[in-house]
């Protein structure tokens, strides 16, 4: 049963991607009107998943990299309906649902068996620590979308003057929020681990490649408001960042062992 | 002098920094960290001499990685500074864009409109001419300076961990147990699950400190350590203990034992027992002859101690089980259920250090919050107009403000 309810949501995702691209190939109004109603009916789904999982493990279900990128995935599908709600960028839909429909299919490829939640993990810290990072993993990964857009549009003559302007702000006001909760992820976390283990940071793989994306992002504000770097090289930049910030959360998993593999 | 202050303090200087950081940081990941001399010979057969002379094995810790973060936090101190000391100049240039900027259209009614919605948003209205110049929340003009000095608050925290904090392990038995520093752990119960058999490791003790304060009993398990006195007590692993009572003949006394590695027991000083290991089970062949079964440590499903019999001269090799008991002339050693004990950490660190670091953590969010959604700007309100300045942001405002009115 759960696995229904999972497999519908990401076959749903995949029907709104493939109509999101038709509707924007041919410039198809009734298409994009069907492409909306689509992706939130996988996202309600990616949401039933959520919540059914978590009843049947009684906790949170944010505690394995299936259950992570479930959640991931899902923030991502929420941010995008936000911003479709205030922005009603047509070409939103198309990138963001493909990001969501991508990430819940790495999620389909880890193991999904519910398991008890180590003793560790038992935490009040855990929701804060998961949830800021979910968050901020989600806003990083719209920014990349909102950037991508940017380098779609930045060389064609017909772009509306203003459009890459809202785009450049955009990316950047997701950048700022992600990186607040980047910092509230690596200081719950560190707090978390003062606790259970008694040192705030052991230069684990997971932490190093957390502050390495972190770096990156802070310098990302800085070239922005003191260096007045903006448009085209900022978007390269968003897109470099979003590859930092998917090898933290799955290179790191694959390529080292530490005390957050799941291992 | 005069030119190496205003570098030292660039944020050129901040990024220069920042990229062998994030080498260093890149390389700190591959390679693992502390690990012994023979894991780097075995896991990089090629380049270990290389790791080991560079100290890319404890790179963190290292020289370069300290120096590194030493500069960064000069750099940071005289900017975070800078910043602090440019806020009222900010502020008044910000006033003049804002006094001096291009008006866009407005009828007095939405002028007080506007007016009353920046009031109630915490702005503050500058003087009294017919353009009014507010400013946005005085919080607002801080947010960059509470990040930046929060930061040095986390890094100055952490160089304080690093030179102040010691952590050491101990494997605490059931009764009192004595640390280096004279303090006393009475470990009362320790037990790996609860009612229900879901593992939570929980040991219940007290700590003595040297002075003779005590804790009262206590509860400590992984989440929830013991803070008493300048130490910390961490639920950290735990193990298996043999355990057996010595009745000692000629006195009558006897000695409850925990044991976890081999010892020799002894009552009179030539006969006694040689206790190797316990093992989580055994198997019986067709002889009748006891055999161990795995190891020690783990479930212990069916336990069995291997133990040598020392009497008159003669050792006897024998596996016992509990409940069991073996003899010498001079003792009785009867054997009891082994008993899982924990492994506790004991962390020492100043309570100023913590204060430090959670203020510092508090505060750094709350910056960064300030910073991301209480930007700093200008709004000049006049009767037929009004304008907005900021450096980041001006078009949201702008937006917002047209919403209002
Ligand atoms: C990793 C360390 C650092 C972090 C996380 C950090 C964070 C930030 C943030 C979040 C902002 C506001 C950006 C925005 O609102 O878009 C900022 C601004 C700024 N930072 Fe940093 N910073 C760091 C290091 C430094 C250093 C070392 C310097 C100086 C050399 C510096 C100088 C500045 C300046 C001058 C501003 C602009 C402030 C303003 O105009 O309001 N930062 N920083």
């Amino acid at each position: 049963m759960l696995d229904i309810l999972f497999f519908s949501g990401l076959v749903l995702y995949f029907i709104s991607v493939i109509t999101h691209f038709l509707s924007l190939a041919f410039r198809n109004e009734k298409i994009s009107k069907a492409a909306w109603p689509v992706f939130y009916a996988g996202f309600a789904l990616n949401l039933a998943y959520m919540i059914a999982r978590g009843i049947v493990a009684g906790r949170l279900p944010l505690a394995n990299q299936f259950e992570f990128a479930t959640a991931f995935a899902w923030c991502i599908g929420l941010l995008a309906i936000l911003l479709h709600r205030r922005t009603r960028e047509a070409w939103l839909g198309a990138l963001t649902s493909a990001a969501a429909f991508l990430i819940l299919s790495f999620a389909a490829l880890q193991p999904r068996t519910v398991s008890e939640l180590m003793p560790a993990l038992r935490s009040a810290w855990f929701s804060f620590h998961i949830g800021s990072a979910v968050l901020s993993y989600s806003s990083f990964m719209i920014s990349a979308c909102v950037s991508l857009r940017y380098m779609m549009l930045d060389k064609k003559p017909e772009t509306e003057p203003g459009s890459l302007g809202r785009l450049d702000y955009l990316s950047y006001r997701m950048i700022a929020f992600g990186f607040l909760m980047l910092t509230v992820t690596i200081l719950t976390g560190a707090i978390w681990a003062e606790q259970a283990w008694s040192a705030f940071w052991t230069w684990d793989p997971k932490e190093t490649w957390a502050l390495i994306t972190w770096l990156i992002y802070a310098a990302y504000l800085h070239l922005r408001l003191q260096k007045k770097w903006q448009g085209k090289r900022m978007a390269i930049y968003s897109l470099i960042g979003i590859v930092c910030v998917l090898f933290t959360f799955i290179g790191v998993n694959v390529l080292f062992t530490g005390l957050h593999s799941y291992k | 002098m005069k030119k190496i202050l205003p570098f030292l303090r660039s944020m050129r200087f901040g990024m220069l920094l920042l990229l062998p950081v994030l080498v260093c940081s890149v390389i700190g990941s591959v390679i693992p960290q502390g690990e012994s001399e023979s894991y780097y010979a075995e896991t990089f057969p090629g380049a270990y001499h290389m790791i080991l002379g560079m100290g890319l094995d404890r790179l963190f810790s290292g020289w370069v990685f300290l120096t590194l973060t030493a500069l960064f936090s000069v750099n940071l101190a005289l900017c975070s500074v800078s910043q602090l000391r440019a806020v009222s100049a900010r502020r008044a240039a910000a006033a003049k864009r804002a006094e001096t900027a291009e008006l866009l259209p407005l009828s007095a009614s939405s002028a007080e409109k506007l007016s009353g919605y920046l009031r109630r948003r915490g702005w503050k209205r500058q003087g009294e001419g017919e353009r009014a110049v507010w400013l946005s929340p005085a919080l607002s003009w801080f947010g960059s300076v509470i990040t930046h000095f929060a930061l040095l608050g986390v890094i100055l925290g952490a160089a304080g961990i690093f030179a102040l904090s010691s952590t050491a392990d101990y494997e605490i038995l059931p009764g009192e147990n004595e640390l280096p520093d004279g303090t006393v752990l009475r470990l009362e119960d320790f037990r790996i699950a609860d009612a229900e058999g879901k593992t939570d490791y929980v040991s219940t003790l007290e700590v003595i400190s040297p002075d003779g304060r005590a804790s009262g009993i206590r509860e400590i398990s992984v989440n929830h350590p013991l803070r008493f006195g300048a130490n910390k007590y961490y639920q950290q692993t735990y193990g298996v203990a043999g355990a057996l009572d010595v009745r000692v003949a000629a006195t009558g006394e006897v000695r409850p034992l925990y044991l976890t590695e081999q010892s020799l027991i002894t009552a009179g000083g030539a006969d006694g027992v040689w206790y190797f290991s316990v093992y989580p089970g055994y198997i019986t062949d067709e002889n009748g002859v006891r055999k161990v079964v795995g190891h020690s440590g783990g479930d212990m499903a069916d336990p069995a101690y291997y133990i040598v019999r020392l009497s008159g001269g003669a050792q006897e090799p024998m596996i016992v089980l509990p409940g069991e008991s073996v003899e010498t002339a001079d003792a009785v050693y009867e054997f009891k259920s082994p008993r899982y004990f924990p492994g506790i950490r004991v962390k020492t660190t100043s309570v100023g250090i913590y204060a430090l670091l959670y203020a510092s953590f508090a505060l750094l969010t709350a910056g960064l919050y300030l910073c991301f959604f209480a930007p700093v700007a200008a709004a000049a309100v006049g009767k037929d107009g009004y304008a907005v300045v900021s450096r980041k942001g001006e078009q949201e405002l702008k937006e917002r403000f047209a919403a209002v009115l």
